[in-house]
C-alpha cells in the first residue's frame, strides 16, 4: 500500500487533521527526550478513541505496515522514534475510565498523563507510586511500555509492581487481556512480560494500575557532604542498615550549583560536593527513630549538615530542585546526554570514583543526579553536538561508563529502557541464548516484526529472523 | 504429580549438570517432570513424563551480599536454609508460601507461591531480580541480574516466575531481600461475623494500620491452630521498631480485643493443608471479600464438605482447603467458581480432567511452544487435557 493510500485509509478512521504526512509537520516527532537521535516517521496518526485506535492498528496490520507507538515522547532511550515507518500517537487517549477508591485501582487510557492520574487519585487520599521526573508530561501508557521508575520507587517499586492489568491490541489486531485488577490470574505472567516491552509487543488500550494510600507522615532530610565518596558511603550504610526510605537521591556539587543558579533554586548549599535528599514516610509512630538513624549514619560518614524538613512547602521546594535538575542543566550547553545504569548499592562509592576518572580522562565534566538508594545512576554531560571532537569524547566517555557499570555487576538501564540508545550494549549484558529467547518472546506477540522494530534486542540475536525467508525481513 | 509407572529420577548437583541432563533428555525426546524437594506433594496437574529432574541436590547459596540486600541461590536451596543464612545478617526473603520450610526456592518461584506476607512485600514477581533457566531447546537463559532495578531487555524473569516449569526448569534465582523487623509481633482478634469484615477493612485503612500480614481464618482453622475458642479470627502481624509496634498495637486495640499469639502460628498455617486432597487459591476484589467468603462457606457446608478457609484481608485472596469433599465432590469445585480467578494447587488426580489448562490456550500456548516446542517440560497428561 502506498503512503498516500495508507494515509487516506487512516484519515477515514481518525479524520484528516489527525494524520500528518508533510515533512514539516513530522519534524516535531523526529526525536524524543534524548536529542542524540533523530528519525522521521513516514506518517503520524493520532487516534482519539479506543475504537479508532483498534481500527488504526488493524488497518496497519492489513497493510503489513510497521509502526511505533508513542506517548508523550519524553522517553530517554530513542525508543519512540519511527524511522520511515508509521508513528501511532496515543496522547489523545486521555480518559480515566474508572477510579475505584475502595479496591484502590484505576483503569486509564494510555495517554493519561502521570500527574493527571495523581490529581484524580489525590481526591481520595491515594496516589500512583511511580513518579518519573517527567511525570508532568509523560503518560501512563509510556510508563507501562518503559517500566518507568522515579525517586519514590525505592520503597514502593516500579511500574511493574503497580500495574495489575492491561487490555492490549497485538500488532496483528488481536485484543487480549493481560493480568487482572483483582489478584492472581492463572497462567503465565504475560502482564509482567508486557510491562517494559517498549512498544514491541503491542499497544495498551487501557492500563489498570494500583493506587496507594498517601502516607500519614513524611520527613525529608537534606544532608550535604564535602565529597561525593562520603555521600556514596552514607547511602550504602543506610541501605545496609535495612532502613527503607521512600526515596534516597544524590546530587553532586556541580549539579547543585547549576540548580541553585536556576529558577529551580531549592536552597541547597552551593559549597558542598554532594547532597543526599531522603524521604522517610509512614505512620507517625517510629518515624522519628528512623529519621534519627538516617541522620546519624549521614553524620558518621561525613555529612556537614543535616536539615530535616517537616512542613510540606519546604519539602516541596527541596524536591523541586531535584526533579527539575535536568532542566537546569539546559543552561550549561546546547545538548545534554543523560545516561541510565544500575549498580549494586555497595558498589556505588567505587563506581562513582570510576565515573569521575573516566570523565577526567575525556576532559568532560560528568554530573551525577540519581536514585542512589536503588543504585540507579544517571551520569550526565552537557556538551555542544556541533563540536565533533567534543561529541566524540562524550560518546567514548559514556561507553566506558556503561562498561564500568556492567563490570561492577550492574545493568545498562534501570528505568529509561533500551530503545535505540542501549541496544549495542545488550550483547555485553546477555549471552546469545538469552537474547535469542527474548526474540522468541517478541515473536509470539509480534510474529511479523512490525511493532517498534529494531529496538531493544539486536536483530542479529534473533535466530528465527536469520532463518526466515527473505521476504519476511522486508 | 506424575502417574507414569516407571519414572527415572535425575538429580543434578550443578547448573552445568542440569543443563547436560536436559539436553540429553531433549535429544532422546524424553518428556520430563521438573521437581523441587517434593515437599508439596501432589501439587499441580498430572504430568506425563519418563523422567523426573529433581533439583533438590542443586542446592546452595551462590552469592549473598548483605549490604546490597540481594542473594543468589541455586534452585534446590531450601527456604529454611535461606531463612537461616539471611537471619544471621538481620534479613529475610519476605516470602512465606504454603508448605514445609524444606521446600525449595526454585519451586516457590516456579509456582509463584506466596503467603500472608504478600500483603507487605508482594508476590514472587515483585521479589525476583534474575534467574537462570533451561528452555525446551536446551538453552540456558540468564535474564535479569543482581541489581534491584533493571529494565534491560524483555522480561523473561516474570515469564518463568509462575510458569510451573512448563517453559523448562529454573536452576538459579537472585532475590531482593528485606531487613528483618526489629520487633515482630503477632496478635489474634475475634473476627465476628463475616459481614463485618468490610467494616474492619475500612477501619484498618482509616487508622493507617500498616501490617506485615492480616489473615482472616475461619473457626476450623482457628481450632487446628488452637487459637481462642475456635471462632473466626483475624491474625495480625506487626513488624518494625519499638515505637511503631507499640503505636500500632494501641491503634488495633481500639478496633477490637487483641491477644498476643505465638508467631509460630504462621508456620503452622502454612502447613495446615498437607494432607488435604483439594487446595484452591481464589482471587477477587477486596471489597467483595466478605460476600465471597460467606458464599463459599455456605456452598461448601451445603455439600457437607469438611473444609477450612483463610484469606488475606488486604489482598482479597482466599485459600480453600478441603480435607473431605463429601459425597458430591464435583459440586465443591463448582461452589468455588465464584472466585474471580481460581489457581488450583491440589486436586484428586481424576478431577484434573475438567480443569482448564492455563498454559494451553491462546497467547499462553504460543509462548509455551516458543520455549518448549515439543512440550517436553511438565507436559500435562493427554488424558487430562
Amino acid at each position: 500500500m502506498s503512503a498516500d493510500s495508507l494515509g487516506t485509509t487512516l484519515a477515514q478512521i481518525v479524520g484528516d487533521r489527525r494524520v500528518l504526512q508533510r515533512p514539516s509537520a513530522l519534524v516535531a516527532y523526529e526525536s524524543d527526550g534524548l536529542p542524540g537521535y533523530r528519525q522521521t516517521p513516514s506518517l503520524a496518526v493520532f487516534p482519539g478513541t479506543r475504537d479508532e485506535l483498534i481500527a488504526v492498528v488493524r488497518a496497519l496490520a492489513s497493510a503489513g505496515v510497521p509502526f511505533v507507538p508513542r506517548g508523550a515522547g519524553t522517553g530517554l532511550s530513542g525508543g519512540a522514534l519511527a524511522d520511515g515507518t508509521v508513528l501511532v500517537g496515543l496522547n489523545r487517549l486521555t480518559r480515566i475510565v474508572d477510579l475505584d477508591p475502595v479496591n484502590r485501582v484505576a483503569r486509564v487510557e494510555p495517554g493519561v498523563v502521570n500527574t493527571t492520574l495523581q490529581k484524580a487519585a489525590a481526591v481520595h487520599g491515594l496516589h500512583y507510586a511511580p513518579d518519573p521526573s517527567s511525570q508532568s508530561a509523560c503518560t501512563i501508557g509510556g510508563n507501562v511500555a518503559e517500566n518507568a521508575g522515579g525517586p519514590h520507587c525505592l520503597k514502593y517499586g516500579v511500574t511493574l509492581n503497580h500495574t495489575v492489568a492491561c487490555t492490549v491490541i497485538l500488532p496483528d489486531g488481536e485484543i487480549v487481556t493481560l493480568g487482572s485488577p483483582h489478584g492472581e490470574a492463572p497462567g503465565y505472567d504475560l502482564l509482567g512480560a508486557f510491562v517494559g516491552s517498549e512498544g514491541c509487543f503491542g499497544i495498551a488500550l487501557d492500563c489498570t494500575v494500583r493506587l496507594l494510600p498517601n502516607p500519614p507522615m513524611v520527613r525529608t532530610l537534606l544532608a550535604d557532604f564535602m565529597s561525593l565518596h562520603e555521600a556514596a558511603l552514607a547511602t550504602s550504610a543506610i541501605i545496609a542498615r535495612g532502613i527503607l526510605p521512600a526515596a534516597l537521591e544524590m546530587m553532586d556539587g556541580a549539579a547543585v550549583r547549576l540548580v541553585e543558579a536556576s529558577v529551580y533554586a531549592a536552597g541547597y548549599p552551593t559549597d558542598c560536593e554532594a547532597v543526599l535528599l531522603v524521604d522517610l514516610d509512614g505512620v507517625a509512630d517510629g518515624l522519628d527513630e528512623d529519621v534519627a538513624q538516617v541522620e546519624a549514619l549521614c553524620r558518621a560518614h561525613g555529612a556537614r549538615h543535616v536539615r530535616i524538613a517537616v512542613e510540606a512547602a519546604e519539602r516541596t521546594l527541596l524536591w523541586q530542585g531535584r526533579k527539575k535538575a535536568f532542566g537546569a542543566m539546559g543552561r550549561a550547553a546546547p545538548h545534554l546526554v543523560l545516561q541510565d545504569a544500575v549498580v549494586p548499592r555497595t558498589q556505588l562509592p567505587v563506581v562513582l570514583q570510576q565515573i569521575a576518572a573516566i570523565g577526567a580522562r575525556h576532559r568532560l565534566a560528568v554530573w551525577n543526579i540519581f536514585h542512589a538508594g536503588d543504585g540507579n545512576l544517571h551520569p550526565s554531560v552537557s556538551y555542544d553536538a556541533a563540536d565533533t571532537d567534543e561529541a566524540h569524547r562524550v560518546h567514548l566517555c559514556m561507553t566506558e561508563i556503561m562498561q564500568a557499570c556492567i563490570a561492577a555487576g550492574g545493568t545498562i538501564t534501570g528505568e529509561h529502557g533500551v530503545g535505540l540508545d542501549k541496544i549495542d550494549y545488550m550483547p555485553s549484558l546477555f549471552d546469545g541464548d538469552t537474547l535469542a529467547a527474548m526474540c522468541r518472546l517478541r515473536d509470539v506477540f509480534d510474529p511479523g516484526h512490525r511493532a517498534n522494530r529494531g529496538k531493544v534486542v539486536p536483530v542479529h540475536s534473533c535466530r528465527e529472523w536469520h532463518q526466515a525467508p527473505a521476504g519476511r525481513q522486508a | 504429580m506424575t502417574t507414569a509407572a516407571t519414572v527415572q529420577t535425575l538429580t543434578p548437583r550443578s547448573g552445568h549438570e542440569a543443563l547436560t541432563m536436559m539436553r540429553d533428555l531433549i535429544a532422546a525426546a524424553a518428556p520430563v517432570r521438573i521437581a523441587g524437594a517434593g515437599t508439596w506433594r501432589g501439587a499441580g496437574a498430572p504430568v506425563a513424563a519418563s523422567h523426573t529432574l529433581s533439583l533438590r541436590e542443586l542446592s546452595g547459596i551462590v552469592e549473598y551480599v548483605p549490604g546490597d540486600l540481594t542473594l543468589t541461590a541455586l534452585a534446590g536451596t531450601s527456604l529454611a536454609e535461606l531463612a537461616h543464612a539471611t537471619a544471621a545478617h538481620g534479613q529475610w526473603i519476605g516470602l512465606d508460601p504454603a508448605g514445609d520450610r524444606h521446600g525449595t526456592i526454585g519451586a516457590t518461584i516456579a509456582t509463584a507461591s506466596s503467603g500472608p506476607l504478600a500483603r507487605a512485600f508482594g508476590t514472587p514477581r515483585d521479589l525476583v531480580l534474575g534467574l537462570d533457566a533451561i528452555t525446551g531447546y536446551g538453552d540456558l537463559v540468564r535474564p535479569g541480574g543482581r541489581v534491584v532495578k533493571n529494565v534491560a531487555g524483555f522480561d523473561l524473569v516474570r515469564l518463568y516466575t509462575g510458569a510451573w516449569g512448563t517453559l523448562g526448569p529454573i536452576t538459579q534465582v537472585t532475590l531482593r531481600l528485606r531487613a528483618l523487623p526489629v520487633h515482630d509481633v503477632t496478635l489474634a482478634m475475634p473476627a465476628g461475623q463475616v459481614a463485618q469484615l468490610g467494616t474492619l477493612i475500612q477501619q484498618l485503612r482509616a487508622n493507617s494500620i500498616a501490617l506485615l500480614a492480616c489473615e482472616w481464618i475461619d473457626g476450623a482453622t482457628a481450632r487446628q491452630l488452637r487459637i481462642g475458642q475456635g471462632d473466626d479470627t483475624i491474625l495480625l502481624r506487626i513488624g518494625g521498631n519499638d515505637p511503631f509496634v507499640r503505636g500500632q498495637q494501641l491503634a488495633l486495640s481500639a478496633l477490637g480485643s487483641c491477644t498476643p499469639c505465638d508467631p509460630a502460628v504462621w508456620g503452622a498455617l502454612a502447613t495446615l493443608d498437607e494432607q488435604a486432597p483439594i487446595v484452591l487459591r481464589l482471587s477477587g476484589a477486596v471489597s467483595d471479600l466478605p460476600a465471597r467468603l460467606a458464599r463459599i462457606r455456605q456452598a461448601l457446608a451445603r455439600e457437607q464438605a469438611s473444609f477450612s478457609l483463610h484469606a488475606s484481608v488486604g489482598r482479597g485472596t482466599i485459600r480453600v482447603i478441603v480435607s473431605d469433599p463429601g459425597a458430591n465432590g464435583r459440586a465443591v469445585l463448582q461452589a468455588t467458581v465464584i472466585g474471580e480467578h481460581r489457581n488450583v494447587e491440589r486436586l484428586p488426580q481424576a478431577w484434573w480432567t475438567a480443569e482448564p489448562d492455563p498454559f494451553g490456550d491462546g497467547l499462553a500456548a504460543r509462548i509455551r511452544r516458543a520455549f518448549d516446542p515439543q512440550l517436553f517440560c511438565n507436559r500435562r497428561e493427554a488424558a487430562h487435557g
